[in-house]
């Protein structure tokens, strides 16, 4: 078992190793000279752009560089998603941005100003990313924050630098400064407003990613997982510094923290990218598994685990009443989903049949090669059940149609021994009494000897009609059951036979193939074993009728011979089954169950 | 002797007719089923009544049906059952008509018109009779199967279906080509093995013969 699971894991270790080596190759292919040249480039940029940074504080400064090359590198990965290429563009913008935040330490010019006023952009835009991954699809309010977020955080610094002079920011008197109306309280009251609204603005962040991570479904779920976590680390990390700055405790090592923390978002991306081709790789997985499956139960199950969908439906289609039903044999309507869900139809490969409709979430639909994956899965094992599903269906039909023809084989049998019954042995018996009154009536010696042996004659006629209506059916046999008529055949058996019969009525068709299992066994018994003795047993257990004929005698018969074949064929009518074992030397065992419920 | 005849072949029942009026008993009544035959017999009871098992309108046993009611409502009547087959469940089921004078042979006895006509006259003297056919089959039978009978020997088995016919000791005695003081000895054997007291009574005997196969027939489902 734990073999089972590690070397599992071990695959999928393997198929997470693959998809990243898929992803890279994918890149050479897609821009891999863009990434090997704009990375670097970038970086080298960013690192020059820091350059005061490195001298005063060079752990802040390789953190903000490491952090942007690592935005940049997951945006460009990120931008050939399907979906994803806003995604990807926003984090390579954050990236970009995040260390001309730190533009104000040259100290000279429009740099102070511009990191002042431009520098929480990268924010910005990785608030952006963070909401549109995976569904780029935002909500309204969504939307609304954003643009409130980007006011905010231009507008306020813009204000500020508006109502104060540089020198109050640190920044030096050449360099360039609104300052339009300087005004020492309100400015600092202005500043504690702004960081107010910056912290107000966090905590409503990560309000939104907590409601994004519970409405999420399915696939979304899985890939968002991460980066929620991720965005919320990073945006409680921006909440820190920005209640130290409320508090005027803010500082460069803050600021390395914070930037530190941001590096596990293009980290959570990436196992968020690497959660697909997982998924994929259980798809694998499942599909051989339901390769063995007969049953369509199993593939709702199966399709819950891999589109991690666990109110995924199957709706399977009935043909006899032309629309989908549910496992439990409830109706599915593929026409009316439900909010947040989709019908997907499967149909068999012929491309026309209907066999299922799935109803799934509807962020199942964006990852295209797992669901279609997932389709093409279910469609094999849904087809096979299908197929199976007829193969039973023609099956009963063949034993409803052997069935009949037994039953109506009974009627004529049964009419046949009424007719020799009441017409031929009555018409011998008739003639019999006529011949005796004859007998009786006449004087004549010669006559008399005659009439005798003419009855004697009518007798043996007799016996022998009555041997040809045993054959088919006794009439004890409908009267008083088959224990009664195993009696009757054993009479005629010249060899001791044990008999156990402690059982009731049942159908006339099973009695009747119970009689004549008993009547072939025996008269096999008769003609081949050279037996000395035989048992018939007969019980019932569970609604089945089981009748056991053993000899003591050579033994070797053959199952597969006519007699015991055509035996088999009507046992196997009534859905029963005949087994015989005959090893030379050792006598035969015939054994027919017979259901009976 | 007056008889009456109930069977639905009328070519049996005519030529049984023609034998028994040949053999000087009077067939006073014929009918093809029993309700007939129930509604005639009670204008002119005869002295035995006989009956095909099988008539219609199932087939299966009107015979033993009428048997019971003529029983219930006129005793004294003696009852042959006849029958085209060796039934030897019908046969235990006439047990429970709980009297004398009822019989039951198979319907090739009319080649043999000593024992159907004896058998008449001792059913009409209320005693029972058992074709000696189905007696033998009965006791072979049983007689495979693991019971008591099986310990019988052959010549006891002999016997006893003869004591089943209902004969007499000196009756088996002359089939069996014996003495009839040698008879008594196998009988107490039978009686022993079998565990059933004699009794003087030839009737009785016969009821002890049906009466162990009746609980043997219960027993056996």
């Amino acid at each position: 078992m734990t073999g089972g699971r590690a070397a599992r894991a071990g695959g999928r270790l393997m198929a997470a190793g693959q998809a990243v080596v898929q992803r890279v190759a994918c890149l050479s292919r897609n821009g891999w000279l863009l990434a090997a040249a704009v990375v670097p480039v970038v970086t080298a940029l960013e690192a020059y752009a820091l350059r005061p940074v490195w001298r005063a504080n060079t752990v802040l400064a390789f953190t903000y560089v490491a952090t942007a090359a690592a935005f940049v590198l997951t945006g460009l990965l990120l931008k050939d998603e399907p979906g994803q290429r806003g995604t990807g563009w926003a984090l390579i913008l954050a990236g970009v941005l995040e260390p001309l935040g730190l533009l104000n330490r040259w100290n000279f010019g429009p740099m102070p100003l511009y990191a002042w006023v431009f520098g929480y952009l990268d924010e910005v835009f990785g608030a952006w990313a963070l909401l549109r991954y995976p569904n780029p699809r935002l909500r309204r309010h969504q939307r609304v924050f954003l643009v409130v977020l980007a006011a905010w955080v231009t507008g306020g610094p813009a204000f500020l630098a508006a109502v104060s002079r540089p020198g109050w920011q640190g920044v030096s008197a050449s360099a360039w400064w609104l300052a339009w109306f300087p005004d020492r309280p309100g400015w600092d009251a202005a500043t504690k407003v702004f960081n107010a609204g910056a912290l107000i603005l966090c905590l409503v962040f990560i309000a939104l990613l907590m409601a994004r991570f519970f409405r999420a479904r399915g696939m979304d779920r899985l890939v968002i997982t991460p980066v929620v976590v991720a965005a919320v680390a990073s945006a409680f990390a921006a909440a820190t510094v920005v209640t130290g700055f409320l508090l005027s405790i803010g500082g460069d090592g803050l600021l390395t923290v914070e930037s530190a923390v941001q590096l596990v978002v293009p980290l959570a991306f990436l196992i968020s990218v690497i959660q697909r081709p997982l998924a994929r790789a259980r798809l694998a997985e499942m599909t051989v598994e339901l390769a063995g499956q007969d049953s369509a139960r199993r593939v709702q199950e199966m399709l819950r685990r891999v589109l991690h969908d666990p109110h995924l439906d199957i709706g399977y289609w009935d043909p006899a009443t032309r629309r989908y039903v549910d496992s439990i044999g409830q109706p599915a309507d593929p026409a009316h989903p439900g909010p947040g869900r989709l019908a997907l139809h499967i149909t068999g490969s012929d491309g026309t049949t209907p066999l299922a409709v799935i109803l799934a979430d509807s962020s199942t639909v964006r990852d295209g090669p797992l669901l279609q994956g997932a389709l093409g899965a279910s469609r094999m094992a849904l087809e096979n059940a299908r197929l199976q599903g007829d193969l039973q269906e023609q099956l009963k039909e063949t034993r409803a149609s052997r069935a009949r023809i037994v039953e109506a084989g009974l009627a004529e049998r049964k009419q046949l021994e009424r007719n020799l019954h009441d017409g031929a042995q009555q018409r011998l018996l008739g003639l019999a009494a006529q011949i005796s009154a004859a007998r009786v009536s006449t004087t004549d010696p010669e006559a008399a000897t005659s009439m005798e042996r003419f009855s004697a004659e009518l007798l043996e006629a007799l016996s022998e009609l009555r041997a040809l209506a045993r054959g088919i059916l006794p009439p004890v046999l409908e009267q008083s059951g088959i224990a009664a008529a195993a009696e009757g055949v054993i009479e005629h058996v010249p060899i001791p036979v044990l008999l156990e019969a402690e059982v009731g009525r049942f159908p006339a068709a099973i009695e009747a193939t119970a009689y004549f299992v008993i009547s072939e066994a025996l008269t096999n018994t008769v003609k081949h074993a050279q037996a000395g003795r035989v048992e018939v047993i007969m019980s019932q257990e569970h609604q089945v009728l089981l009748i056991q004929v053993k000899d003591d005698g050579r033994g070797g018969a053959d199952p597969r011979g006519a007699g015991l074949a055509a035996l088999a064929d009507r046992v196997a009518t009534l859905g029963g089954t005949l087994v015989v074992a005959s090893p030379p030397g050792e006598g035969t065992h015939l054994r027919a169950s017979l259901p009976c419920a | 002797m007056r008889v009456a005849i109930a069977d639905d072949s009328a070519l049996f029942r005519s030529g049984l007719a023609a034998l028994l009026h040949a053999s000087g008993i009077e067939v006073v009544i014929e009918a093809a089923d029993g309700p007939g035959l129930l509604e005639q017999v009670t204008r002119d009871l005869p002295d035995v009544v006989i009956l095909d098992i099988r008539m219609p309108p199932t087939n299966t046993n009107e015979g033993l049906t009428t048997a019971e009611q003529l029983k219930e409502s006129h005793p004294g009547v003696g009852v042959l059952l006849l029958s085209a087959y060796t039934e030897t469940s019908q046969a235990a089921r006439l047990v429970e008509i709980d009297s004398g004078g009822i019989g039951y042979l198979l319907k090739d006895r009319v080649t043999d018109v000593g024992s159907l006509i004896d058998a008449l006259q001792r059913l009409a003297a209320g005693e029972t009779v058992i074709d000696s056919g189905i007696v033998r089959r009965l006791v072979s039978r049983h007689g495979r199967r693991e019971d008591p009978l099986k310990s019988l020997t052959r010549r006891e088995q002999d016997i006893l279906a003869l004591m089943a016919e209902g004969r007499s000791n000196a009756a088996i005695a002359r089939d069996q080509g014996i003495a009839p003081r040698s008879v008594e000895a196998p009988i107490a054997e039978i009686f022993r093995k079998l565990n059933i007291q004699p009794g003087p009574d030839d009737n009785r005997r016969v009821k002890a013969v049906l009466a162990w196969l009746r609980a043997h027939q219960d027993s056996g489902g």
